[in-house]
């Protein structure tokens, strides 16, 4: 299997992945900082205004016209939350000529624009524009007003900000709405300026390209002075034990939405990774999992009933949609499994399913760049790396017993429930 | 089998059509990590009045029972779980149903054949009892459940609702809570011995795989059941007025900001590439007006009247055709007007040459995106099948539409009174 060829200059890490299968080409742009209350509004707010327009493209219609020039290529800017880290990613996917009637290299233009929405954002006064700042404050209000919009990640997410109430990770991804406001055009291009020449680069390149070539292009093209500081506060992991938290919010809603978080008491870089990974799979994670079998097919509950394990941040949660008559009971069998799992009742064809499962998953991942590229950066953030190899080779000599012990460091920490008005009274 | 080479993508298709009636195609992607097989039935949501083969009278059978039939695929005779024996083989299996097909797949990275015979193994087999199809009712109502706190869901299915009079297209496709109550084992076998036929059924599986083998495997084990061939199937659908059945519709849920969708009702019913021609001749029309370069959507955007999320889209079946433009908007009267007084004006003076190029240009680069990803490839090789087009030619259709076909569609298309327009609003 092909591995990343990784070259640095210039502050950054360039990875490049030369591969004959795609028809396109993928490059990724990553920046990664400290989540912190001082500036979480701020930093989710700049991958927005970075959008607007660049020097060569000064307004937003302009950026566009000039990817959809190049047969449709794609340019997103995103922030991304990873345990205690926020990232500013820059997603660029481009046709490879050879397959088109064209003699134009699209891979160099692409290039000049993602380097132009990185480094030469459209200026005025010492700081982004007024007016593109003031128009993605506004937009900015609505995303934020918006994930209540969508009930099952609004659950998640209130379900996580509980558990980790005072720590940086409970910080909301977009930030908060008050402080929009008071942000100046010149305090966000300040920031921004810090953040390219201080944090942390990845660039990763996926493609039938040439790695030598593209590690000329990507140092010539987003190439600059830069002071790198990575000196971060530990991602915090430890908690206080405490009774388990429960949670219920009202809204006018026709299911029940059932979250239920957990700590695993894990490292990311910890050897037991791999049995907390098949601790998941076995638990909720695939179709023959305890709670797919218990919750769904069993009892006729829910329609889903999962769970999903955040390494970053040493969480593990539990989603599932049910009847308001019926939460008490779907909680109950999520915390009868998990004990079942301490008691070490698992098959061996639960192990087998599930290590065949995670295999065939980790391989398929080697199949989407921006999967690969992802995965590569949670391990820089993680401060462990592990390959889809690697991982295979220690998924395999996880025993039953390793399992058990994982799971027994296990808590249940928070219950939350979305309902509906009526039991409000009662709640 | 027959092999049909297209050359500038690099991209082969097997096929051969088996004694039982069944299409099979066979795509090579070298290099690609996971298997993804697809065996679908053309058969949905719409198909609610037809022929039972041996019977003389139509019957119409209860809204929702192509997708509950769906579920019920998955239980076997000797009471495993299909999940279960895909796991066995570490593959991953799921399915969906749509308006007019019914798909099972899986995908894998090892057992290749195992995993193969297990979905040919399990379509073929139905099993259903009158306790396990009472079981399901409760998972699919919370699944309905669930939809129905989706407002982008529900946007979209009162629009439906709103353009069409009589088409079953309306019906939502997993029912009712009530509707699918009068579900029967019975009713089950009826629909499952109507549309599951090979002959009315597609094999399409893309993978790093050599043609020849799949083949030989795909027929030896159709080889080896026994089935008579049937005769076409006599499906009823209700003669549709061309005009939408009502202007407007709304509803009231606990969102945070209008969610607004509208599109038009159109009368094209095509098949083979007449119906390539006029999906992406309005595709490319309606990417000028209205996509993310055009000047109406960036006029609306620095308005603040949407956001990016906004977009459009054009199915063209040989059953039923609609556009559908939307997303969320502060102001949906302002949109509603604003695109109208657009649309008037291009549907009199067109669109321009350079918008035309950079529209077709842009489609042509994201029919090539779809390329490098093996689900993407069957997925819409056998929605295209069952349309009687051919999934690869698309990109030389969209290099021979011209600039007054696409005029020409626009103002066929564009008509005010087959226009509808559905909000989900605010408590």
């Amino acid at each position: 299997m092909s591995q990343f060829v990784t070259r640095e200059g210039h502050g950054m890490h360039v990875h490049v992945l030369p591969t004959k299968k795609y028809k396109m080409t993928t490059i990724v742009v990553d920046l990664v900082q400290e989540i912190r209350a001082e500036t979480v509004t701020g930093m989710a707010l700049i991958p927005y205004v970075l959008m607007r327009g660049t020097k060569q493209h000064p307004t937003a219609e302009k950026l566009q016209l000039a990817l959809d020039d190049l047969y449709g290529a794609t340019l997103h800017t995103a922030i991304l939350k990873k345990g205690d880290r926020q990232v500013i990613d820059f997603t660029m996917s481009v046709p490879n000529e050879k397959f088109l009637n064209t003699e134009e290299n699209l891979f160099e233009k692409a290039l000049e624009i993602i380097a132009g929405v990185f480094i030469d954002p459209v200026t005025e006064n010492g700081g982004f524009s007024p007016e593109y700042v003031n128009a993605e404050k506004e937009q900015q209000k609505k995303r934020m007003a918006a994930i209540i919009d969508d009930k099952n990640s609004y659950a998640r997410e209130r379900c996580l900000e509980e558990m980790t109430k005072g720590q940086p990770f409970s910080l909301p991804r977009l930030g908060f709405e008050n402080e929009l406001e008071t942000i100046t055009p010149q305090e966000l291009y300040s920031l921004y300026q810090k953040v390219i020449k201080t944090a942390p680069t990845q660039v990763y390149v996926i493609g039938d390209v040439e790695p030598e070539q593209v590690f000329e292009q990507i140092f010539r093209a987003l190439g600059f002075e830069r002071t790198v500081q990575d000196l971060f506060a530990p991602s915090q992991r430890a908690h206080e034990k405490r009774e388990v938290k429960r949670v219920v919010d009202h809204m006018d809603v026709k299911q029940g939405k059932l979250n239920v978080g957990f700590w695993t008491n894990l490292d990311y870089d910890s050897d037991d990774y791999c049995a907390m990974l098949m601790f998941n799979g076995i638990y909720g994670t695939f179709p023959h999992s305890k709670l797919f079998l218990n919750v769904r097919e069993k009892n006729s509950l829910a329609y889903y009933a999962s769970s999903r394990h955040d390494g970053l941040k040493g969480i593990l949660y539990v989603q599932s949609g049910v009847e308001f008559a019926n939460m008490e009971k779907a909680l109950a069998i999520i915390v009868e499994q998990l004990e079942e799992m301490k008691k070490g009742n698992i098959t061996d064809q639960e192990l087998d399913f599930t290590l065949k499962g995670y295999i065939n998953a980790f391989k398929t991942s080697l199949d989407q760049p921006t999967t690969l590229a992802d995965s590569h950066l949670n391990g820089l953030v993680g401060g462990k790396m592990r390959s889809h190899e690697e991982l295979i080779e220690q998924l395999q000599k996880v025993t039953k017993d390793d399992i058990v012990r994982v799971a027994q460091g296990v808590q249940l920490d928070t219950v939350y429930m979305l309902r509906d008005k009526e039991g409000e009274s009662h709640a | 089998m027959r092999e049909m080479r297209h050359e500038k993508l690099e991209i082969s298709v097997f096929h051969e059509q088996l004694s039982n009636g069944l299409n099979v195609y066979v795509i090579p992607r070298p290099g690609f990590q996971q298997t993804f097989a697809m065996f679908s039935t053309k058969y949905g949501s719409i198909d609610r009045e037809f022929v039972v083969p041996g019977e003389d009278n139509a019957i119409v059978v209860p809204d929702g029972i192509a997708h509950f039939l769906e579920h019920k695929m998955f239980e076997q005779e000797d009471g495993e779980d299909v999940f279960n024996t895909f796991a066995r083989y570490g593959g991953s299996a799921n399915a969906f149903t749509s308006f007019d097909m019914t798909a099972y797949l899986y995908s894998c990275t090892d057992n290749l054949a195992e995993n193969t015979e297990t979905l040919l193994n399990f379509v073929q087999a139905p099993y259903f009892t009158e306790q396990t199809v009472e079981k399901e009712k409760g998972i699919i109502g919370q699944e309905i459940r669930m939809y129905d706190d989706d407002p982008g869901w529900r946007v979209y299915f009162n629009l439906l609702a709103a353009m069409y009079e009589q088409h079953p297209i309306k019906i939502d496709i997993a029912g009712t809570v009530e509707s699918i109550s009068h579900i029967t084992k019975d009713t089950l076998y009826q629909c499952y011995n109507t549309f599951y036929h090979p002959s009315n059924m597609n094999f399409v599986l893309v993978g790093d795989v050599n043609a020849e083998q799949m083949m030989t495997l795909v027929r030896d084990n159709q080889a080896a059941k026994d089935f008579t061939r049937q005769p076409e199937i006599q499906r009823f659908f209700p003669e549709e007025k061309p005009s939408a059945d009502k202007q407007r519709v709304e509803q009231h849920m606990s969102v945070s900001i209008p969610k607004v969708q509208f599109g038009y009702k159109d009368p094209s019913r095509l098949t083979g590439r007449e119906l390539l021609v006029n999906e992406y001749s309005t595709a490319i029309g309606l990417e000028s007006i209205i996509g993310r370069s055009s000047a109406l959507f960036n006029s609306l955007y620095e308005a603040g009247v949407v956001d990016k999320n906004f977009g459009w889209s054009y199915d063209s079946t040989p059953n039923f055709s609609h556009s559908v433009f939307g997303g969320d908007s502060k102001d949906p009267e302002r949109l509603l007007g604003e695109v109208e007084k657009a649309f008037a004006d291009v549907v009199k003076n067109g669109i321009s040459e350079a918008d035309f190029k950079r529209a077709r240009a842009k489609l042509i680069g994201r029919s090539m995106a779809e390329l490098d990803s093996p689900r993407g490839i069957a997925r819409n090789f056998t929605s295209y099948r069952f349309k009687d087009a051919e999934y690869f030619d698309i990109v030389s259709v969209l290099e021979e539409i011209t600039l007054e076909q696409v005029n020409q569609r626009l103002r066929d298309h564009l008509v005010p009174d087959r226009r509808s327009v559905s909000l989900v609003l605010p408590k």
